[in-house]
């Protein structure tokens, strides 16, 4: 599997943000918003400046990112999404469970 | 005091199982008829002082999708401290918050609370496994004769299903809604319930992430002013979900529009209270439009079968990420558990 990244895309208009959806990527619907009031919440290096756009979180391979910059959107990079994370990392059976929650 | 870390899928399984072993008075442990496609049990427990179906129903349904992995712990854990508290003749603490014994006694006999932590098993196992993806949202389904594997459950209830607006038809992609609407077994689980438990009348899925309330429409916008133009009519096939545009809105009766924002409303301040994360009330579609998702099929079975029961159905998305370190995802465990106390009782004193 190619290696991916959590991301912001950022798109420059309402149609262009509908339009991502024909791209089948990882984008999670639930973190589209609006830009505007957004650009401090965003990484100093955010593309996005103050102009009004809209952002949608995902995650989405190097080569997916080529494809959505080819086509005019902006894309900022977080992090890795290969690392383990804390779903694997920090698990508790449930005898642990009961015993932490009843100290 | 609190748990360090997230329950694996047996866990939950266990946490289930010790409730109705524990307190076999106020939990029945329902399990669900469809295993899952790696053979797993759906389980749900069912809270009450003599459960009766005249009483209202709450659903509350989370793990939906694989890699959110907050919301099932948090599941378990809301129906533990609930029924110890009613058991021990205690206040209920989440958080900052503490609810007085009464509101819990409220709520156990007033009420018949079936809550389904962990509606997708196989995902999450996948996603705990050291050989698994952490970022999975599906289910396993194998897709035999497809490319790739997995359905996403919360495409594949049967709302504009055939639509597949906000879905997929790739196997391959995150959104894949499925051979058919209900072709899961999970999703059937959901739907089992809400058939053989017909006094269900609210109903919440946990998701994650975002900080929103969410609750119908999610195809298009909603509109109070033509009863006429409605998911049901085919003749408003192909112009539905183009978001903001004027062709075609979702009819949604107006007192049930004000009933979803004041329920929602409730939910959000209690959730402020605890650390000030401001979540935000709004209709589901807000800028992308979904079909297939379980809180508009819930809602919509009484306009298909007027026989049913109207279901007040809300997502929550919780949080500001999938997997935060467990620290973390415990402040948004009790956060959001207030916020599913004051969801209770305002169902209990709203009617539908």
């Amino acid at each position: 599997m190619s290696r991916r990244y959590f991301a912001v895309v950022i798109a420059p208009s309402k149609q262009a943000l509908a339009k991502l959806q024909a791209y089948d990527l990882d984008l999670f619907h639930s973190t589209a918003q609006v830009l505007t009031g957004l650009a401090a919440a965003l990484p100093p290096s955010g593309a996005a400046g103050s102009d009004d756009g809209y952002r949608i979180d995902g995650l989405i391979t190097l080569e997916d990112i080529g494809r959505l910059v080819d086509d005019g959107y902006k894309v900022l990079i977080n992090t890795s999404g290969d690392q383990p994370t804390p779903a694997q990392t920090e698990t508790i059976d449930f005898e642990q469970w009961l015993r932490e929650l009843e100290e | 005091m609190a748990p360090s870390g997230y329950l694996t899928v047996v866990g939950i399984e266990s946490a289930l199982v010790s409730l109705r072993d524990t307190y076999p008075s106020l939990c029945e442990l329902i399990v669900l008829p469809e295993r899952t496609y790696e053979g797993r049990v759906g389980r749900t427990v069912r809270i009450g002082v003599e459960p009766r179906n005249d009483k209202p129903g709450i659903l509350i349904i989370g793990g939906v999708h694989a890699r959110e992995i907050v919301n099932p712990d948090m599941l378990v854990y809301f129906a533990y401290q609930l029924v110890r508290a009613y058991n021990t003749g205690t206040d209920l603490m989440f958080g900052q918050t503490t609810y007085a014994n009464s509101t819990v006694v409220s709520i156990i006999e007033n009420l018949d609370l079936f809550i389904f932590p962990l509606v997708n098993p196989d995902g999450r196992a996948y996603v705990q496994s050291p050989n698994g993806d952490p970022w999975w949202r599906k289910n396993r389904n194998p897709n035999l004769g497809l490319p790739c594997q997995g359905v996403d459950l919360n495409r594949n209830f049967d709302f504009l299903w055939s639509s597949g607006i906000g879905a997929s038809a790739n196997s391959c992609s995150d959104t894949y809604k499925g051979a058919a609407a209900f072709s899961e077994p999970e999703t059937r689980n959901v739907r089992h319930l809400l058939d053989a438990y017909p006094h269900i009348t609210h109903l919440v899925d946990i998701h994650s992430y975002s900080e929103l309330i969410l609750h119908p429409w999610g195809d298009d916008n909603n509109q109070s002013t033509n009863p006429n133009m409605h998911f049901r009519d085919p003749v408003y096939d192909g112009l539905r979900g183009t978001v903001g545009d004027s062709t075609y809105r979702e009819f949604i009766p107006e007192d049930d529009l004000e009933r979803f924002a004041k329920i929602g409303r409730g939910v959000r301040d209690a959730i402020v209270k605890e650390r000030g994360r401001a979540y935000t009330v709004e209709q589901g579609i807000d800028l992308y439009p979904t079909t297939g998702t379980s809180n508009d099929y819930a809602y919509s079975r009484h306009f298909v079968d007027g026989s049913q029961s109207k279901i007040t159905a809300y997502v929550v998305e919780t949080g500001q990420e999938f997997q935060p370190p467990f620290n973390e995802a415990f402040q948004i465990i009790t956060e959001v558990c207030a916020g599913l106390v004051d969801f209770i009782r305002n169902s209990l004193a709203t009617k539908t």
